[in-house]
C-alpha cells in the first residue's frame, strides 16, 4: 500500500473517531449537532423494532 | 437511608451479557421502568431482546435483598438474614481462620467480571494483600484465555476493526440479532461496504446461511483448518512480505511446520475440500484488509492454544496487525488507569505466584507465563501488568476444583463467589461439587438465588446495573470510554462487589490499601490522567473515543521478549512446550459414543446460566433443546421434542431435541447453563444436574488444551437415548415449550 493512501486511510478514521465524539455530547453546541446531524444522514433513521418489545 | 431518584433517564452500560451495549435507562417513582434503545444514531442498533428486559430483571421479585447465613446443611438452602454489617464481621473472622490454618493459597475466588463489572480488579488487590494466586473466572474459557495466548505471540489482544474491515473470518461465532448485537451490526455494516464473510462452523449457523464462503468442518479443528491457510498463503506468497521480513521471527520454521500440513492432510482432519480450504484461504489473504474477530469455539479446544495462535499468526502473515479493518493493537486508554494497576500484582510475593494451581502444568494464562511479558509489555504500553479481559494472571480452574476436593497439591477450604454461578460454569460439575462441599467457608455474592450460592455459608445481595455508577474501558480490550449512570438505589441490603471488598479489607486489617470509600472516589481516581473528575465526565459525555493510531510497533516495536511478533513463541519454548502450532485430536468417537458434541452454546433469551427466573425471557425459551440433524434422528427414531439423555463417559444431560437440517451430520448441539429455578425446593439445587452441560466434558489432564489446560468442549463423544416419558417434575411450560 502506498504511503500516501495508508495516510489517507488512517486520517480518514481518526476524523470519524473526531466525529463521533461530538455526537456523545451531552450539552451539544452547533458543531456537535451539525456532526449528529451528518452522523443520521449516513446512517438513517433506525426504526422501532417490536422484536425488543416484552408484552406480559 | 436510600434515597428515591427523581423521573429521570440516563444512559446505562448493559451487562445483561458481556458485550457491554450503552442503553437509556427510564426511571419513575425511584423504580426503573423501562430500559430502551440509545438515541444516538450509531448506537441505537446496539440492544437486544436481553437488554430490555433489563427493568423485568432488576425488579424481579425473587432478587436477593438481604444477607443470608446458612442454617441447615451445606446445600439444604435454609437460611437466616442477618445485616450486612454481621456477614461482613463473620466473613473476615472465618477467612482469618482458614488463613491461619492452611495459608492465604487457601482462598479461591471466582468471578464474571461480565456481571459484577464494577470491581475495579479490588478481588485481585484483596487477594493480593492477602497472599493468594488462586484467581478463577469463566473468561479462563472465554476471551481471557485468547488474551492472554494472544499476548505470547504479539504482546497484546487485538480488537478486530470489523466495520472497516474488508474481509470478516468468523471461526464458529454466529453474533445475531439478539447475541453478540454490537459484533452483529458491526459485520453488517461491514458487508454493506462490501466486505466478503467467510464462515468456518460445523453447522449452517445464521451468519453461515449469509456468508460468501461457508467451511462446514469438524467440530474441534479449528487449528488444522488454520494450518491449511497458512499452507495456502505461505506456498502460494499470498503473505506481507515486508511485514514478515522486518516485524517477525520464526518464518522459516513455522513455513516447515505448515508443510507438514498439505491440503490433503487438513481435508481429511477437518472433512472441508481442499479446493474450498485454498479459496477461503486466498480471499483472506487476499482482500485489502480482513479480520479475524475473537470466538468463544476457538477458546473451548484441546488444541486451543494452537489454534488462537494460528489466528494470531494469521493475522500478523497477512499485515492485517494494527490498521483500518484489520486488527486493532489499542494499549491502556491514557485517560484512565486500568484494572491491571488496580489489581496491585507487583504486591504478591513470588513465593505465593509459584503456587497458583495449574501454573506447573498449564501455565499459558497464569502468572508464571504472563510475567516473562512483563519488562516487554511496560517497554511498549508503559506498564507491567496488562489483564486484558482480566484473562491473563489466572489459575486454572480444573485445578482449582481438584484442589478444593482433594486438598492436593495443597488444600483450598475458603471459596469467595462473586456475580458467578461457579457450580455450572466450568467443566466437571461432580467434581466442583465435591470441592465445594469439602470448603470451611463459603461466601457467595449474587442478585439471585442460584445454585451456587445455595452451597455457600453467606450469601451477600449484589446490586445491578442500573443502581450504581461505572465508566467502562472494557477491561483493556478497547479503548473508548463509556459511560453507565446510576438510575436508581439498590435494595437496601445489596452491595456492589466494589463496597464487598472495600470493607472485608478493611475488617482484615490492610484498609489503607482501599481508601477509597465510594465507587465515585474511585472513578475520580482512575480518571486522574484525564485532569476531569467523574462528575465531570458524565456531565459532558456520555462515551469518548480516543483517536486511533495505527501501526504503533513502527515506533514500540512488538511487546515480546523479541520485539517481533514471535511467529516461533520463545515463550512456549521456555516453558518446555513446542513452540511452533499443531494440530491435535480431540477423544474419539466410537461405536458406543457415536456423535461428537459440542456445549457451552449460548442462546438469545439467556446469558451464560442467568435469566432462567425472568418469565419474559423464559417464556421465549422455555426449556433446553439439543440440535440434531435429520439423518441422525431418523436412524435413532427421535421426532422433534422428544425427550432424550445424551451421555457421555462423564455425564448426561436431559432435554429436548430439535431436529435441524443446519446441523452437520454426526454432531450434536447442547445449550450451556440449564437449570430450573422454578424447582427450587423440590429438586437438588435447583435441577442443576439435570441438564446442565458442565457434567458432560471430562477435565482428566488428557482431554486438557497443554499450554492452558482449556477443555476440548467443541466435539467429544456422546452418544443419544431416547426417553419413553418426560422427567418428572417438570413444570407444566418446560413440558409444552
Ligand atoms: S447484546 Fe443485549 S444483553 Fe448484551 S449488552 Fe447488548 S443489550 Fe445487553
Amino acid at each position: 500500500m502506498s504511503l500516501l493512501k495508508e495516510w489517507l486511510g488512517d486520517n480518514q478514521q481518526r476524523l470519524m473517531t473526531h466525529l463521533a465524539n461530538r455526537t456523545f455530547k451531552k450539552n451539544p453546541n452547533l458543531i456537535d449537532r451539525a456532526a449528529t446531524g451528518l452522523l443520521k444522514k449516513m446512517i438513517g433513521e433506525v426504526p422501532d423494532d417490536p422484536e425488543l418489545d416484552h408484552p406480559e | 437511608m436510600a434515597k428515591q431518584s427523581a423521573n429521570k433517564q440516563t444512559y446505562s452500560v448493559c451487562t445483561i451479557c458481556d458485550i457491554g451495549c450503552q442503553l437509556r435507562a427510564e426511571t419513575k417513582d425511584g423504580k426503573l421502568s423501562r430500559m430502551i434503545a440509545h438515541d444516538n444514531p450509531a448506537l441505537a442498533r446496539n440492544v437486544c431482546y436481553k437488554g430490555t428486559a433489563a427493568a423485568h430483571i432488576h425488579n424481579h421479585a425473587d432478587r436477593l435483598t438481604k444477607p443470608l447465613k446458612r442454617v441447615g446443611e451445606r446445600g439444604a438452602d435454609q437460611w437466616e438474614e442477618i445485616s450486612y454489617e454481621q456477614a461482613i464481621e463473620e466473613i473476615a473472622e472465618r477467612l482469618g481462620k482458614v488463613v491461619d490454618k492452611y495459608g492465604p493459597e487457601s482462598l479461591a475466588v471466582s468471578t464474571s467480571g461480565w456481571n459484577t463489572q464494577t470491581t475495579h480488579s479490588m478481588d485481585r488487590r484483596f487477594m493480593n494483600a492477602l497472599g493468594s494466586p488462586n484467581y478463577i473466572s469463566g473468561v479462563s474459557l472465554c476471551a481471557g484465555n485468547t488474551a492472554a495466548v494472544n499476548k505470547l505471540t504479539y504482546g497484546w489482544f487485538p480488537f478486530a476493526d470489523i466495520s472497516n474491515s474488508k474481509c470478516v473470518v468468523l471461526f464458529g461465532h454466529n453474533p445475531r440479532k439478539h447475541s453478540w448485537t454490537p459484533i452483529y451490526n458491526m459485520i453488517n455494516a461491514a458487508r454493506a461496504n462490501g466486505a466478503k464473510v467467510i464462515v468456518l462452523d460445523p453447522r449452517v449457523s445464521d451468519q453461515a446461511e449469509v456468508a460468501d464462503m461457508h467451511l462446514r468442518l469438524r467440530s474441534g479443528t479449528d487449528a488444522a483448518m488454520c494450518l491449511g491457510w497458512l499452507n495456502v498463503i505461505i506456498n502460494e506468497a499470498l503473505y506481507d512480505k515486508d511485514f514478515v521480513a522486518q516485524y517477525t521471527l520464526g518464518f522459516d520454521e513455522l513455513r516447515e511446520r505448515v508443510n507438514e500440513y498439505p491440503l490433503e492432510r487438513v481435508a481429511e482432519i477437518t472433512g472441508v475440500d481442499a479446493e474450498l480450504i485454498a479459496e477461503s484461504a486466498r480471499l483472506y489473504a487476499g482482500a485489502e484488509s480482513a479480520c479475524i474477530p475473537w470466538t468463544p469455539i476457538t477458546d473451548m479446544q484441546i488444541s486451543s492454544t494452537s489454534a488462537i495462535r494460528l489466528h494470531s499468526i494469521l493475522r500478523a502473515l497477512t499485515g492485517n496487525l494494527d490498521i483500518p479493518g484489520g486488527e486493532l493493537l489499542g494499549g491502556f486508554n491514557p485517560d484512565y488507569i486500568p484494572e491491571s494497576k488496580l489489581g496491585n500484582h507487583e504486591m504478591l510475593s513470588q513465593e505465593q505466584k509459584n503456587k497458583q494451581l495449574g501454573s506447573d502444568t498449564h501455565p499459558a494464562y497464569t502468572y508464571r507465563a504472563q510475567e516473562m511479558l512483563s519488562e516487554h509489555t511496560k517497554r511498549v504500553y508503559g506498564y507491567e501488568y496488562a489483564d486484558i479481559v482480566m484473562g491473563c494472571y489466572m489459575a486454572n480452574p480444573s485445578a482449582t476444583f481438584r484442589a478444593m476436593a482433594t486438598e492436593k497439591p495443597y488444600p483450598v477450604k475458603a471459596f469467595f463467589v462473586l456475580g458467578n454461578n461457579a457450580l455450572m460454569s466450568y467443566p466437571n460439575q461432580h467434581q466442583i461439587l465435591k470441592g465445594m462441599m469439602n470448603q470451611d467457608l463459603i461466601v457467595a455474592h449474587e442478585i439471585f438465588m442460584t445454585p451456587t450460592a445455595m452451597l455457600a455459608d453467606y450469601v451477600l445481595p449484589g446490586d445491578v446495573f442500573s443502581e450504581r455508577n461505572h465508566l467502562s474501558d472494557s477491561w483493556s480490550w478497547r479503548l473508548g470510554l463509556t459511560l453507565s449512570q446510576k438510575a436508581v438505589e439498590p435494595p437496601e441490603g445489596a452491595s456492589s462487589t466494589y463496597e464487598f471488598w472495600h470493607d472485608l479489607a478493611h475488617k482484615m486489617g490492610f484498609g489503607e490499601l482501599f481508601p477509597w470509600g465510594t465507587i465515585e472516589e474511585v472513578l475520580d481516581y482512575r480518571l486522574t490522567p484525564s485532569g476531569k473528575s467523574f462528575a465531570e465526565f458524565s456531565a459532558e459525555t456520555y462515551m469518548h473515543v480516543p483517536p486511533p493510531e495505527y501501526r504503533k510497533y513502527r515506533k514500540t516495536g512488538f511487546a515480546t521478549p523479541s520485539g517481533k511478533v514471535e511467529l516461533k513463541s520463545s515463550l512456549l519454548e521456555a516453558l518446555g512446550f513446542d513452540p511452533l502450532p499443531y494440530h491435535r485430536e480431540g477423544p474419539a468417537v466410537s461405536d458406543d459414543y457415536p456423535y461428537y458434541v459440542f456445549t457451552g452454546v449460548r442462546e438469545d433469551a439467556f446469558f451464560q446460566t442467568g435469566q432462567r427466573q425472568v418469565k419474559v425471557l423464559r417464556d421465549r425459551m422455555p426449556s433446553p433443546k439439543l440440535f440434531m440433524h435429520p439423518e441422525d434422528a431418523a436412524k435413532q427414531n427421535i421426532v422433534d421434542h422428544d425427550w432424550v439423555k445424551l451421555q457421555t463417559p462423564t455425564g448426561e444431560v436431559t432435554a429436548k431435541v430439535l431436529v435441524k437440517e443446519s446441523m452437520k451430520q454426526g454432531h450434536i448441539r447442547v445449550p450451556h447453563g440449564w437449570w430450573y429455578p422454578e424447582m427450587r425446593g423440590q429438586a437438588k439445587l435447583a435441577g442443576s444436574f439435570i441438564s446442565s452441560d458442565a457434567v458432560l466434558c471430562p477435565d482428566d489432564p488428557e482431554f486438557l488444551d497443554y499450554e492452558q489446560g482449556i477443555p476440548h468442549f467443541k466435539g467429544f463423544p456422546g452418544r443419544i437415548v431416547k426417553l419413553a416419558e418426560p422427567p418428572a417434575g417438570m413444570s407444566e411450560q418446560v413440558l409444552a415449550g
